[in-house]
C-alpha cells in the first residue's frame, strides 16, 4: 500500500524555521521556495462540496489561464483543469471525469467565491547518496481574507506536510518517525478549509429549503403555526438576494417553495388566525407567487434542454437552438421583472408586516375556533381530512376518467404532503417516514403525468410565440413537434401506471398507519 | 494509455536521450507518464539518479510474478515515474523464451498499469530479438532515432520491411533524425524537408548537442537543466509532432 502524505499543524509554539533546520541537520537536504499560491475557494450556496466529505473548488489566476482544482479538506487535489475563466457552473468545465463528478455533487448550483487563500511554501527535499529526492517536507504559511473591500487578511496556523515519493517507502517512514517521535509533531486530521472559512466568518450551514420545525404537541395552534411560518419566511429571505441576482435557478426555486408552503398553510389551517390577516396575506403571497412563476417556468425548460436534446437523433439536435435562444431571452426579461418587484414597497411591506405579525404575541383568549387548541389536535384533524379526500378522489378514478381528475388529485396530494411535513415532528418518526415515502411515490406519478401535459402545452405556446417573434425555423418547429410526440408517449405511460401506484399507496399497511396516527377517536368531530 | 518505444538496432544513436526528454515533456504537459528502462545498461535509470535494481529481478516482473506497482519509483519530477532497469535484463531474451507467449509478456505487464498512466515510454536496448518482438507487440508508436547516414537509412528500411511483413498492424513507425550536424554536407542533404518527406521521416530533428551529452553529468533531462537551448527546443518540437500524430 502506498503511503499517504501527512499533515502537521504547527501551533504558535513551534517555529517553522527551527523545524526546517532540524530536518536539514538530520537528513541530507536541498531547499527551494515554491511560488506563492493565491487561490479563491468556491462552494455552492448550500455548501454542497463541504457537506459531501469536505473540499472546495480552488481557482488560481496564472499567466493567462486560471488553474481550477477540486481539493479535499486536507488539500489533496482530486481533479484539475485550466480554463480561461473561473467556472460558474459544473457545465463550464470541459467534458470528462472532473465535470461528471462535480455535476453529481453540485448539479445546477452556482459556484460562489467564499474566501481568498494565500499559501507560501518552502520545500525541503530529502536526498539520498545520489542526491535523488526520496521524500519532501513542505512548510506552508497560510493566510485567508474575505472577499470584497475591507476584508482583513487573517493568518492561519502554519502547516507542515510530509510527501512521499513513489517507491521510497522506507525513506518516508524514516522521515515520519523523525517528525513524530523526535520532533514530537502531531498528525493533523482536521478540515483545513473549514478553519479558513471560520476565520473569515463564513461558517458552512446545513441548509434545507424545507426547514423541519420541532413542535411541542401541547403548544397552542396559533403559536405553533407562527413558528412554522417564521421558518418559512427566513428561508425565503435567505434566498432573496440570490434570486435578485439570478446567481442560479435554485434560489428562485427555493424562494417559491417557501411562498407555496406559506400559502398552503394559510389555506389549510383554518380558524387559527384572524380572518382579515389570513385574507390579506393570502392575497399578497398569491401576488408574490404569481410574479415569480414565469421566470421559474423558463428556468425549468432551460434545465430540461439537455434532456430534450438527448431524445432527438444526433443529426437534428442543433435544430433546438432557436428554442434555447428564445427561452434564454425571455428568461432574462422575466428575471429582470422579478428583480424589480423585489425592490418595490409592496414587497418590503409584505415581508415586514408578515414578520411583525408572526413575531407578535398571540392574545391570551381567542374566539377563533382552533387558535388555542393544542397543535397536535389541529394537525391530526387536518391531516386526516386531507387524507380521506385523497383516498375518496383517488378511488373514483378509473382508466376511463379524464385527465382533469388526476390533476386535481395531484393538488390534493400536495396539500396532504405539506400538512404531513409541517407536523412531522408530532408523530412517530418511523411510520411518518414510511407513509410520506408512499405518498411521494404517488405524487411522482401524478406529477410526471401533469408535467408531461404542461410541457406539451408550453412547447406549442413557445412555437407560436417564436413564429410571432420571427425567430422560428422550420427545422426547429419540426424538432419541437417531435418533442411533443415524445412527451405524449410519456404521459400515456404515466397514466397506465397510476392505478398500481395508487393501489400501493392505499395498501392495507399504509391505511392502517394513517388510521392509527390521524383518525380522530370516537366522539370527536 | 499510449505506449511510445525509443528503438533502434544500433547503439549510441540517442534512444535514451529521446526517451528521457520526451517522457519529461509529457509529464510537463500534464500526462501521467511512466518511463520503463529496458536497457540492462540502465542509462535512463542513471539519469534519474535511481538505483538500477528491481526487487525480485527482471525475470519475475516479465513473468507477471512481481506487481509493477511495487518496483516503480517516482522521479524528481511531478507526474513522471520510472520502472528501473535491472542487470538481469541482460538475458531478457532467454527469460522470455522460457515463458508462455513471449511476444505478449511486455504488453501484459503494461496492461496492469492501464489506469495509472496516460503515456508510457520504453527505452529499449539496441538489439533485434525476442525482446524486440515483445516491444513491437506492446507499443503503439516506434520512435526510431536515426543518424543521417546512408547505412542508417538502410537499416531503417530493413526495419520497416520487417515490420510490414511480420509486425503488428497497429504499430506506427515514427523515425526522426538525431545527432544532426548541419556543418556536414551529407547531413544537410539527407535532412532537407524534401528528403524527409520522400523518406517518410518526421519533420522535427535533433541537432548534435553537447548539452545532451552532459545529461550524464547533470543527471537530469536536458529539458530541465538547459531548457532554453536549441537542443531542448528541438525535443519540444519533436514531442509536439509526435503528439499530433498520436492524437489523430
Amino acid at each position: 500500500m502506498a503511503p499517504l502524505p501527512a499533515s502537521y499543524l504547527l501551533g504558535g509554539t513551534r517555529d517553522p524555521r527551527s523545524i526546517q533546520a532540524a530536518v536539514s541537520a538530520r537528513f541530507s537536504t536541498a531547499r527551494s521556495k515554491r511560488p506563492r499560491i493565491r487561490a479563491v475557494c468556491h462552494d455552492t450556496f448550500d455548501w454542497r462540496l463541504h457537506h459531501s466529505g469536505g473540499g472546495a473548488i480552488l481557482v488560481e489566476a496564472g499567466l493567462g489561464d486560471k488553474s481550477v482544482r477540486w481539493t479535499t479538506a486536507r488539500g489533496r487535489v482530486r481533479y484539475r483543469a485550466n480554463l480561461p475563466e473561473a467556472p460558474k457552473f459544473a457545465w463550464d468545465l470541459p467534458q470528462g471525469d472532473f465535470r461528471e463528478k462535480l455535476t453529481s455533487v453540485i448539479e445546477m448550483r452556482r459556484l460562489l467565491p467564499i474566501a481568498a487563500l494565500e499559501v507560501d511554501a518552502h520545500e525541503v527535499r530529502i536526498l539520498d547518496e545520489a542526491r535523488k529526492t526520496v521524500a519532501r517536507v513542505r512548510l506552508e504559511t497560510r493566510s485567508v481574507a474575505p472577499l470584497g473591500k475591507g476584508g482583513r487578511r487573517q493568518r492561519l496556523p502554519a502547516i507542515l506536510r510530509a510527501v512521499p515519493v513513489r517507491g521510497y517507502d522506507d525513506d518516508y517512514a524514516e522521515l515520519i518517525a523523525f517528525l513524530e517521535q523526535d520532533l514530537e509533531l502531531e498528525p493533523h486530521d482536521g478540515d483545513e478549509l473549514l478553519a479558513a472559512y471560520e476565520a473569515v466568518g463564513s461558517a458552512p450551514m446545513k441548509y434545507s429549503s424545507k426547514p423541519v420545525a420541532q413542535l411541542d404537541p401541547e403548544q397552542r395552534a396559533d403559536d405553533a403555526m407562527k413558528g412554522i411560518l417564521l421558518a418559512l419566511l427566513d428561508t425565503m429571505l435567505l434566498n432573496e438576494s440570490g434570486t435578485r441576482e439570478d446567481l442560479d435557478s435554485e434560489f428562485l426555486h427555493d424562494f417559491r417553495v417557501s411562498v407555496r408552503r406559506t400559502r398552503s398553510a394559510l389555506s389549510q389551517i383554518k380558524g387559527v388566525f384572524p380572518e382579515p390577516v389570513v385574507l390579506r396575506f393570502k392575497r399578497e403571497f398569491s401576488w408574490l407567487g404569481g410574479l415569480t412563476g414565469p421566470t421559474r417556468d423558463l428556468d425549468v425548460y432551460l434545465l430540461k434542454m439537455p434532456a430534450y436534446k438527448a431524445t432527438l437523433p444526433e443529426s437534428v439536435r442543433n435544430d433546438l437552438v432557436p428554442l434555447r435562444h428564445f427561452l434564454e431571452n425571455h428568461q432574462r426579461i422575466e428575471q429582470r421583472k422579478v428583480a424589480r418587484s423585489l425592490g418595490t414597497k409592496r414587497y418590503r411591506t409584505l415581508v415586514e408586516s408578515w414578520r411583525a405579525f408572526l413575531e407578535s404575541p398571540s392574545p391570551e383568549a381567542s374566539d377563533l375556533p382552533w387558535a388555542t387548541r393544542p397543535i397536535h389536535e389541529v394537525a391530526q384533524r387536518r391531516i386526516w381530512k386531507a387524507y380521506r379526500r385523497v383516498v375518496k378522489k383517488g378511488r373514483a378514478i378509473t382508466p376511463a376518467t379524464e385527465a382533469g381528475a388526476l390533476h386535481r388529485l395531484r393538488i390534493d396530494c400536495k396539500k396532504l404532503r405539506y400538512l404531513m411535513e409541517f407536523f412531522r415532528s408530532l408523530f412517530d418518526a418511523k411510520s411518518m417516514g414510511i407513509i410520506i415515502k408512499a405518498l411521494k411515490q404517488l405524487q411522482d406519478n401524478l406529477g410526471d403525468f401533469n408535467d408531461y401535459e404542461v410541457q406539451q402545452g408550453a412547447l406549442v405556446k413557445f412555437a407560436h410565440q417564436m413564429v410571432e417573434e420571427d425567430i422560428a425555423t422550420v427545422e426547429g418547429l419540426m424538432a419541437m413537434g417531435r418533442l411533443v410526440e415524445h412527451l405524449e408517449e410519456g404521459q400515456a405511460q404515466e397514466r397506465q401506471l397510476f392505478h398500481e401506484k395508487f393501489r400501493a399507496f392505499e395498501a392495507p399497511a399504509n391505511r392502517e398507519r394513517f388510521r392509527s396516527l390521524f383518525k380522530p377517536s370516537k366522539g370527536r368531530p | 494509455m499510449k505506449v511510445f518505444s525509443a528503438y533502434n538496432i544500433k547503439g549510441g544513436v540517442g534512444k535514451t536521450a529521446t526517451a528521457v526528454n520526451l517522457a519529461h515533456l509529457s509529464s510537463l504537459a500534464g500526462r501521467r507518464t511512466l518511463l520503463w528502462d529496458l536497457d540492462p545498461q540502465g542509462a535512463a535509470t542513471f539519469y534519474f539518479r535511481i538505483r538500477a535494481e528491481i526487487k525480485g529481478g527482471g525475470g519475475r516482473l516479465i513473468r507477471g510474478k512481481t506487481d509493477p506497482d511495487e518496483v516503480i519509483r517516482g522521479t524528481d519530477f511531478a507526474g513522471l515515474d520510472l520502472l528501473p532497469a535491472d542487470f538481469s535484463y541482460r538475458n531478457l531474451d532467454q527469460k522470455l523464451e522460457r515463458s508462455k507467449k513471449p511476444s505478449k509478456r511486455l504488453a501484459r505487464v503494461l496492461a496492469r498499469l492501464e489506469d495509472e498512466y496516460d503515456h508510457v515510454y520504453l527505452d529499449c536496448a539496441p538489439s533485434i530479438s525476442t525482446v524486440s518482438e515483445s516491444i513491437f507487440v506492446a507499443s503503439d508508436y516506434l520512435l526510431v532515432p536515426t543518424i543521417p547516414t546512408t547505412l542508417s537509412l538502410r537499416t531503417l528500411s530493413q526495419l520497416r520491411k520487417h515490420l510490414a511483413d511480420k509486425g503488428p498492424r497497429r504499430l506506427e513507425v515514427l523515425p526522426f533524425f538525431c545527432m544532426v550536424d548541419r556543418r556536414k554536407w551529407l547531413h544537410r542533404e539527407i535532412c532537407s524537408p524534401e528528403s524527409k518527406e520522400r523518406l517518410d521521416i518526421l519533420a522535427a530533428d535533433i541537432p548534435y548537442s553537447s548539452y545532451v551529452e552532459r545529461m550524464g553529468v547533470r543527471r537530469a533531462p536536458v529539458t530541465v537543466f538547459a531548457a532554453s537551448t536549441t537542443a531542448a527546443h528541438a525535443y519540444v518540437a519533436l514531442w509536439r509532432e509526435i503528439q499530433s500524430r498520436a492524437d489523430r
